[in-house]
């Protein structure tokens, strides 16, 4: 697993398809089980999740991590893809029941309404496709730093850049992404 | 320039002014895009979007609790009765779906407990939170439909109300009037008020847990409420974990003190309506909790930021809100008497009505429901005579059961008496058909009246509305009188609240020639289920007020026939319930219990008849009230032989008319399923002295069965000496005593009680005769096989000498049948049921029972062609012989699979089948499913493998 994280890291797209079932099981049994336990209302931190994850799949002796980073890396696509499937599936939930006021409503119970409604997960995600189009390594640091918890000097060491890039990146992407979700339909 | 390179380009630019100072941008960005306005305009959305602080990249990322597979563990449990169509929510505790529950075809709330909380807490906290929720029925607390749990997972439904909670009302802008707040907080007093009664607290009243629907509050969500009395039921919460929400908590609540009561509900609701008028609820101030009373300060504060609030109502919340709750208003109840008093003046009922008078011709009454009826009741009247002014509609909050009592004849005349019960049954009717609150069927309630014309009869004036409500478990009554004015008669009724003696509304009078009472009597019902409809429900216009009363021709045959079925005469019943149709082809409750007493008489030709009326009544069943509806299902179900379907029939008819028979009904359904504990559960829970069950000896019957069958013999022996006491006259008291006497085993006991019976009649089917078949029976099956054997041969000799004294006696020649197979007599037994299967062809059970012996006598085929066509009504009868005789030809495989089948659709006589078909259930013992068919939930012996087969 350590060769394909490194060929992953390569851009070796099909090691990365390789590992990325791996993390993304972990991640997904690492959630379940710690919700299950958590008291009502509570939510976990992706970032201490995917830490979670580094640490229990670094600690099975199957494989060797060598660099904590490149881990993050795959995670964090992964992390994406376990909320974004999450989302999906309670936005789904949402629309079976139509748009009607209810007993209770959803966004009531939640706490505070702080966290992203699965709607606005899914429409960030559909904008980081885009955002690929325009610049691929921008779509990578916010996976890194948003959905793996990456901090600036570790995704400048994935990606090989000065933290001074990933730092202007994130600035982009951020203003790209607050833009392009500002203009979605129905909003605001 | 495509999108993507238009947003390289302008990410540049935007990356290059962010590093200029403010005042130079503008010039240079309109430089770099070169008059490209479509650049232009998305580096100023850069920009702004750089500027603005919360987009959703700088909201923490959080992974949603989302119960994985919670969804789809639950879609596979519920598959076959309610459909997920989306979750709705998630509570502390619980997951919330919106479902579609098949059977009704109608969408629900689907509550259920998180796995994760499942297990932290036990699933007991949250079934008890069902169980709780499941004693409260009220008109403004969202009810409970059903419960159960689906992959581990407790989980409960509820009706699905469209609206909002009253948390989503208060976020809106606008200020919710005056009037409003006080009719909402009116709901909720009442809802409060109820389950306090119930001994429920809440203890998590918030606006969350308030939907508001059409105007009217109903609480939602008992999640947290907990039994006041801490002794007998200690608290699950455990110490330290906050229940309820803060600023809704009273003081004492909050400190975690034990003994919260009541009283932090009236705290709660004292918050709730503060934040309802003021928009917050109150925060606690420093000087509170010096000791002085804090409500004037409280009203004070409230009058000045509303000035549109009664004086009253701000006194009101502040005296919730006081900190000590010894200061506080005690109880919910108070509430809603302060409300009604202040809120919305009524009139008062006049109390202490005396009953007295002349007694009136025709006994009537009873049991529309049950299968075979009581004795019959004499009919008095009371004298009455009253007032009744009051606003037409019925405004307050109803609550259920409401009962309708006969309307009093105050026209001297007793030519009109029947006219009284036209009237209270036919607005009952009409009551059923609003369908919004239970209701008392109308032969318990004319049954409550009389028993309170007996009592004061005895002595002294009764009230007869609180009688009724107390016989009948009814909360309201509709009572009402007529009298003559010249050539009219003149109607009237009031909708009385018991408990609290307060008379809800009153329609205005209806008049009608006296040739045809019933037009005023459609109109007084008309008004009467429309005043029910808005109490309940304002968006209902009155449903089935388009049906009209019978003719009074039709109902005078109608009441011949109730006397008839009473007295157990279902022949002639069925004569007057069909005269009554002919003479009304409207009044389909005519031939509704014409199918009863046709099902009532027990033979196939009466069953055959059932069935084409109910096939009549099937293209009638759209003008059906519910309550009919349920009970034709119900007789459906028991002549398809599905008694599964019958079970389910009973127990909703039980919902909605919970103080009728139907419970009965349902118990007598689990006894042929063979599921005596769910029987047993059913008929303890009901007061058999007391309401509809009060003389009714077949529930004692049914309880003797039950507690056999769950191997309780003393239970048994009590139900027996418990009916043999309040029914004398009915003989099977003693024959269930012996059984439970064999049973155990406590044999000089067994030898005195059939003793006692030798000076007692003896041309009757109880006889000594059968209680000593029984006794042997019950003996051998319960392990004194040779004791067994002795008092089947005395049973034999007792009842051939008396058959010689009355020759041809069917019900000796039965019981002779029945030893002598016991006894392996088989040609003896044949030759007397073969004889009694050909001379009562209507009894399909002899023919059963002649089969069985020529199968014994190796004639197998021959048994078998004689049960070929026969029970039509009965396949699970069918199924019980053609099992029997299998296991007789040596294929107990067959045999049981066949029992199996008969067990699944009900076998009537199942609680005797383990001890009288003994002899054939040892041929089964082989088949290791027989143990489990019959031993699941039951306590009786069952046969075992002899070591050599």
């Amino acid at each position: 697993m350590t060769r394909l994280l490194r060929r992953a890291r390569a851009g070796d797209e099909a090691a990365l398809e390789r590992v990325y079932p791996l993390v993304y099981e972990e991640l997904r049994a690492i959630a379940a089980r710690r919700l299950a336990g958590e008291a009502p209302g509570h939510t976990l931190s992706a970032t201490a999740l995917v830490n979670e994850a580094y640490v229990k799949l670094a600690g099975s002796g199957k494989v060797e991590w060598q660099d904590r980073a490149h881990f993050l890396a795959v995670a964090a696509r992964a992390m994406r893809q376990v909320l974004v499937d999450r989302a999906r599936r309670r936005a789904a939930g949402k629309r079976g029941g139509g748009a009607r006021a209810t007993t209770l409503s959803g966004k009531d119970l939640r706490a505070g309404g702080r966290d992203l409604e699965p709607e606005d997960l899914l429409a960030l995600d559909e904008a980081l496709e885009r955002l690929e189009a325009v610049d691929p390594r921008l779509r990578l640091v916010v996976e890194l730093r948003y959905f793996g918890g990456l901090a600036e000097g570790e995704i400048a060491r994935v990606l090989d850049v000065h933290p001074k890039t990933v730092q202007r990146d994130w600035m982009k992407a951020r203003a790209w992404l607050h833009a392009a979700l500002r203009d979605r339909p129905g909003r605001e | 320039m495509s999108d993507a390179a238009r947003w390289v380009r302008a990410l540049e630019i935007f990356q290059a002014a962010l590093d200029l100072p403010d005042d130079e941008r503008a010039a240079w960005i309109e430089r770099q895009t070169g008059g490209d306005e479509d650049l232009r305009r998305d580096v100023e959305a850069l920009l702004s979007a750089h500027g603005r602080e919360h987009g959703p990249l700088d909201r923490p990322l959080a992974v949603p609790p989302e119960d994985e597979g919670l969804q789809e563990a639950l879609c596979e449990a519920l598959e076959d009765r309610y459909r997920l169509e989306g979750e709705l929510g998630r509570g502390g505790m619980a997951v919330v779906f919106l479902a579609r529950e098949a059977k009704h075809d109608r969408t629900v709330v689907l509550k259920v407990i998180r796995p994760g909380i499942a297990a932290r807490y036990g699933v007991e906290r949250f079934e008890r939170e069902i169980r709780l929720a499941a004693r409260l029925s009220h008109p403004n607390i969202l009810g409970l439909l059903d419960s159960g749990r689906a992959g581990g997972l407790p989980y409960y439904v509820m009706p699905h109300l469209s609206g909002r909670t009253l948390r989503a009302r208060l976020s809106g802008e606008e200020r919710i009037p005056a009037r409003e707040a006080i009719s909402l907080l009116r709901d909720v007093a009442g809802a409060l008020a109820h389950a306090h009664a119930a001994d429920v607290v809440h203890r998590d009243l918030k606006p969350d847990n308030i939907l508001l629907v059409d105007g009217h509050a109903y609480l939602i969500d008992f999640g947290v409420a907990k039994l006041v009395d801490a002794e007998t039921d200690p608290p699950l919460t455990r110490s330290g974990d906050a229940v309820g929400t803060p600023r809704y908590m009273a003081p004492e609540q909050l400190a975690g003190l034990s003994g919260v009561d009541r009283r932090a509900d009236v705290y709660a609701w004292g918050q709730l309506a503060h934040e309802m008028l003021v928009g917050v609820p109150r925060e606690l101030a420093p000087g509170d909790l010096e000791g002085r009373d804090v409500a004037p300060d409280i009203a004070a504060e409230l009058q000045t930021a509303r000035p549109d609030v009664p004086a009253w109502l701000a006194a009101l919340v502040g005296r919730c809100l006081e900190v000590r709750p010894s200061r506080r208003i005690g109880s919910a109840g108070e509430l809603v008497e302060a409300l009604d008093r202040e809120g919305i003046p009524r009139s008062r009922l006049r109390r202490g009505r005396g009953l007295a008078g002349a007694g009136l011709a025709g006994a009537v009454a009873l049991a529309a429901l049950a299968l075979v009826v009581g004795p019959p009741l004499g009919w008095r009247t009371g004298d009455g005579s009253r007032q009744a002014v009051a606003p037409s509609a019925v405004d307050g909050v109803l609550e259920g059961p409401i009962a309708v009592l006969p309307f009093v004849n105050e026209t001297g005349d007793p030519a009109f008496d029947l006219l009284g019960r036209l009237a209270g049954d036919w607005i009952t009717e009409g009551l059923h058909a609003v369908g919004l609150l239970p209701v008392v069927p109308w032969p318990n309630s004319l049954a409550a009246a009389d028993q309170a014309a007996a009592a004061s009869a005895r002595g002294g004036p009764v009230d007869l509305a609180s009688f009724v409500a107390a016989e009948t478990g009814a909360t309201t009554v509709v009572a009402g009188s007529y009298f003559r004015v010249g050539d009219a008669l003149r109607f009237r009724a009031e909708v009385v609240d018991v408990r609290l003696g307060r008379v809800l509304g009153a329609p205005p009078a209806e008049t009608a020639p006296v040739t045809e009472p019933q037009i005023a009597i459609e109109a007084l019902r008309d008004r009467l289920m429309g005043s029910v409809a808005l109490a309940t429900d304002e968006r209902l216009a009155p449903a089935g007020s388009a049906r009209r009363p019978p003719t009074f021709e039709a109902y005078r045959a109608f009441d011949a026939g109730m006397e008839k079925y009473i007295s157990q005469r279902y022949a002639e019943a069925v004569e007057e319930f069909f005269r009554a149709f002919q003479l009304d082809t409207t009044f389909t409750e005519a031939l509704l219990l014409a199918a009863t007493n046709l099902y009532n008489r027990g033979t196939r030709t009466g069953m055959a008849r059932a069935d084409s009326v109910l096939e009549v009544l099937a293209t009638r069943r759209g003008g059906f009230t519910r309550f009919q509806e349920l009970r034709w299902t119900f007789l459906r179900a028991l002549l398809d032989s599905d008694a599964e379907a019958a079970l389910d029939a009973a127990r909703r008819t039980g919902e909605i008319a919970p103080t009728s028979r139907t419970a009965y009904n349902a118990a007598q359904s689990a006894l042929d399923l063979m599921r005596p504990a769910l029987a047993r559960r059913t008929l303890e829970r009901l007061d058999p002295d007391r309401g509809s069950l009060r003389g009714w000896p077949s529930y004692w019957t049914a309880l003797a069965h039950a507690r056999h069958l769950t191997g309780d013999h003393e239970g048994e022996l009590a139900a027996a000496r418990a009916m043999r006491s309040r029914h004398p006259e009915r003989r099977i008291a003693r024959v269930l005593e012996v059984r439970a006497l064999a049973a155990a085993g406590r044999r000089e006991e067994l030898e005195q009680a059939l003793e006692e019976q030798e000076t007692l009649s003896t041309a009757t089917y109880w006889s000594l005769g059968a209680a000593l078949v029984v006794a042997g029976e019950e003996l051998r099956a319960h392990g004194h096989a040779a004791e067994g054997v002795a008092m089947l041969e005395r049973g034999v000799a007792w009842l051939e000498a008396r058959l010689r004294e009355t020759p041809g006696l069917r019900e000796h020649r039965y019981w002779i049948g029945s030893a002598l197979y016991d006894l392996g007599k088989w040609s003896e037994a044949e030759s007397v049921f073969t004889s009694l299967a050909e001379e009562f062809p209507e009894r399909e059970s002899y023919t059963g029972l002649a089969a069985l012996a020529l199968a014994r006598m190796g004639r197998v085929d021959e048994a078998r062609r004689r049960l070929s066509g026969s029970f039509p009504y009965s396949l699970g009868e069918r199924g019980a012989f053609l099992g029997r005789i299998a296991g007789i030809a040596g294929d107990p495989e067959m045999g049981v699979t066949l029992l199996i089948e008969g067990l699944r659709r009900g076998i009537p006589g199942a609680p005797w089948l383990h001890a009288a078909g003994w002899p054939d259930l040892l041929l089964l013992a082989e088949d290791p499913r027989l143990a489990a068919v019959l031993g699941d939930g039951t306590a009786i012996p069952i046969p075992v493998p002899s070591p050599g087969s």
